[in-house]
């Protein structure tokens, strides 16, 4: 029998409301479309994080793209970095997949940062409000209950591991975001 | 195999209450005064209450969504899929830890309303789990009853933010009376 692979569009709405469903299809391949949505979400995070400071007159605008072109390589490099380690920790708990469904898995994770990154990007736009914590952060914030998800299916239903990795991945992302935002 | 239901019952709830406190101290934390002892404790209240309330009512939802299931397997099947749904608080609750008490950031609220509803949609995956297959009804109800009990923390956060101040100024009028200060 042939499965159909469910579009890029319903597996993002799937990861936000219901990862567990969405995660039987993601893991299946597609890995560049996940990184894609990673370095998108990341693209728009970053990028109204410039705005932000561009509006309180501490930037130019060549830094708002800068930043939107930083959060670009973020969500395509360094996302799929931390996927391929976290990848590598489960190996040792003997995990089944393989490290590109792992990347495919994590890098999906962002599909809430995603969309609140495309509603951020126009209410900054065009209700001119600052947006890169109301909206970015809380994209960010949502996508570490879809990683938790992952990493459960990644190492067979476990929570173990599941909450400290998660755990892990969000305090590095904040922590990173919050040394961007200074520079 | 029949599952345990009872299997690390107590430190589930620990864990769940250690995280509501984390919650409720980090959201009344005042960013110039963070190791307030009036913030903490009407925080660890508040947040504790608040706990409690949320998992009465996700307790309560889920059961009457699955009256078969829970007749069945009894409330303790009920309480189990609830009690681990709230173990993916954990990550939200150290996280705002360190962004009150590291990054000093004083916006709490994300972190409260991603964990609430991740911790919702956990614990219908994990009523899914326990039934066989997941089911659109759990992610309803557990996705309606946290949506109702973050919008409810939003808007109360204000209101209760200014009860230890005046909780502290009562403590000082009652201690300058008993000191024969007078009025």
């Amino acid at each position: 029998m042939e499965h159909t692979k469910p579009s890029l569009l319903r597996t993002i709405f799937g990861m936000m409301m219901n990862p567990a469903g969405a995660l039987g299809g993601t893991l299946s391949g597609r890995w560049y479309l996940s990184a894609a949505v990673s370095a998108l979400a990341f693209g728009l995070f970053f990028a109204q994080t410039g705005l932000d400071l561009y509006k309180t007159g501490q930037k130019e605008w060549s830094f708002v793209l800068l930043s939107a072109g930083m959060g670009v390589a973020y969500g395509l490099v360094v996302i799929p970095l931390i996927a391929a380690v976290m990848w590598a920790i489960l190996k040792a708990a003997k995990t089944d997949k393989s490290l590109l469904q792992a990347i495919s898995a994590f890098c999906l994770s962002y599909s809430g940062a995603l969309i609140y990154g495309i509603l951020g990007l126009v209410f900054s736009l065009a209700m001119g409000w600052k947006t890169s914590v109301a909206f970015g952060v809380t994209g960010v914030l949502w996508a570490i209950g879809p990683m938790m998800f992952t990493i459960r299916e990644l190492t067979g239903g476990e929570n173990a591991l599941s909450v400290p990795l998660a755990t892990l991945v969000g305090a590095m992302v904040l922590i990173s975001w919050s040394v961007f935002g200074s520079l | 195999m029949e599952l345990d239901f009872r299997k690390w019952r107590a430190l589930k709830a620990l864990i769940q209450r250690l995280c509501f406190i984390a919650f409720g101290v980090g959201a009344m934390a005042n960013p110039l005064d963070v190791l307030n002892l009036y913030n903490i404790g009407v925080g660890a209240f508040i947040g504790l209450l608040f706990g409690w309330l949320f998992r009465m009512f996700l307790k309560g939802f889920l059961g009457m969504f699955n009256g078969s299931f829970q007749k069945e397997k009894g409330k303790e099947a009920v309480r189990y899929a609830v009690d681990s749904g709230m173990l993916f608080l954990s990550p939200f609750a150290l996280m705002l830890l360190l962004a009150t008490f590291y990054l000093n950031w004083s916006m709490t609220v994300p972190f409260i309303s991603a964990g609430i509803m991740a911790a919702g949609t956990a614990s219908a995956i994990e009523m899914g789990r326990l039934q066989g297959k997941q089911s659109i009804k759990n992610t309803i109800a557990a996705s309606g009853v946290s949506f109702v009990c973050s919008f409810v923390w939003t808007l109360s956060f204000p209101a209760l933010y200014r009860a230890p101040s005046l909780i502290e100024g009562g403590v000082a009028l009652v201690l300058s009376l008993i000191g024969g200060g007078g009025l």
